[in-house]
């Protein structure tokens, strides 16, 4: 066997092998998990963990409930995804802006050089999705049971991909000095935003929640020695929903 | 969802094909591909005409597309076999891509190659460090299967 082949089949198994820890992950946990109680969360962490176990007990006087995301890369989305459809469902007013900001999207997509006849229909299973929150008879169950379904949910990370990319791109003036490693920020995109299941980060909440012009709120749960942090995007706003970071990961918190 | 999207592209090549390349499916099998590329006139490839395979995955666009070369070619990203050591087609694949666009960068990848992550270190090391050995040999694999 030449060095290449050697290579080529190490890449193949490293795939394969990825793609196994992928199908069981998927095997064990759905996309997106119905109201749990924030009591379970204190079972994942050791009783004897005394700073898990502390945070978890501050964040019980803030939050009731918990919606788990599986640990697919693509988490801070579906958990945005879940959370921004409820709060749309109580709120007209937001309901009709985020709509309008969704629907005008897609020309702004292809300003930035997006072909329109891809993304139209991410484009097109989003604002579906945002015509079925508005119907009287939605559900929450529903809502959840829509994310489940692997390629709609899919289809709206793909766009809210774009969408974090689109407002990267639109500030990459401003977005520059937070790129650690990349050339551009175009760069970043392409490699750090784009691609489904890359995980994000500070900057990726800070650039999907400029897009829509939404706030939200992040509860860190880490194990470090301090008390609960909690950032809020844009700072100082007063948020309209609430995710439980923990490290590589994002949830969904609820009053 | 996969066949409308695969449906869409192959549209699309036909409205607005790309410079120096061809694709469409073989036969009646939308998920398989043929395409072409003609290699690029200021590369060692110049005159060549290069075949690939193309394979799109049940949940395409989610998953990149298969391709590999048919025809011989000597070049660091691309081995015997005619697997393509290519970013966008592993990890940095994303569903906004396109065949279209893939096809481009292998052209571009023709252009310049990448001999820091090489597929064939050997390969990589003549063009390294002996570029006129390194256009000579891609000149005569193109000569001898490409044309």
């Amino acid at each position: 066997m030449d060095a290449s082949t050697e290579a080529e089949n190490l890449d193949q198994k490293i795939m394969d092998q990825m793609e196994l820890i992928r199908k069981e992950i998927e095997e064990s946990v759905p996309l997106l998990s119905h109201k749990e109680d924030i009591a379970s969360l204190a079972k994942e962490y050791p009783p004897d963990d005394a700073i898990y176990q502390g945070k978890i007990r501050s964040l019980y006087s803030s939050y009731r409930w918990i919606r788990r995301t599986r640990r697919d890369g693509n988490c801070f989305y579906r958990a945005f995804g879940i959370s921004l459809m409820e709060m749309l469902k109580q709120n007209p007013d937001e309901y009709h802006r985020v709509y309008k900001v969704i629907e005008e999207s897609k020309d702004r997509l292809i300003e930035l050089g997006y072909q329109a006849f891809i993304i139209e229909d991410f484009h097109q299973t989003v604002l579906t999705l945002l015509k079925n929150v508005r119907k009287d008879d939605c559900t929450n169950d529903e809502l959840v049971e829509w994310f489940n379904d692997r390629d709609l949910s899919n289809y709206f990370v793909v766009y809210f991909r774009l969408l974090t990319s689109a407002h990267l791109k639109t500030n990459a003036e401003f977005f520059e000095n937070f790129i650690d490693g990349y050339q551009s920020v175009k760069d970043f995109c392409s490699y750090e935003v784009e691609p489904i299941g890359k995980e994000s980060d500070h900057i990726h909440a800070i650039a999907l929640t400029g897009f829509l012009n939404t706030a939200i709120e992040i509860v860190y749960l880490n194990h470090t020695d301090d008390d609960l942090s909690k950032h809020r995007f844009p700072e100082h706003s007063a948020p309209q929903f609430t995710l439980l970071y923990r490290p590589g990961h994002y949830d969904v918190l609820y009053k | 969802m996969a066949l409308k999207r695969i449906t869409k592209e192959l549209q699309d090549l036909g409205r607005d094909p790309p410079a120096q390349c061809s694709a469409g499916p073989v036969g009646d099998d939308m998920f398989h591909w043929q395409a072409t590329i003609m290699g690029p006139p200021d590369s060692p490839y110049a005159g060549g005409i290069f075949f690939l395979n193309i394979h799109f995955p049940s949940d395409y666009p989610f998953k990149p597309p298969k391709i590999s070369f048919t025809t011989r070619i000597y070049h660091p990203n691309i081995n015997s076999n005619g697997s393509i050591c290519l970013d966008i087609l592993r990890s940095q694949w994303s569903p906004a891509l396109t065949i279209s666009k893939v096809l481009l960068s292998i052209c571009s990848l023709l252009c310049d190659p990448n001999p820091d992550d090489p597929l064939v270190p050997d390969i990589a090391r003549v063009y390294k460090t002996d570029r006129s050995k390194y256009n000579t040999s891609a000149k005569e694999f193109t000569e001898k299967y490409a044309s």
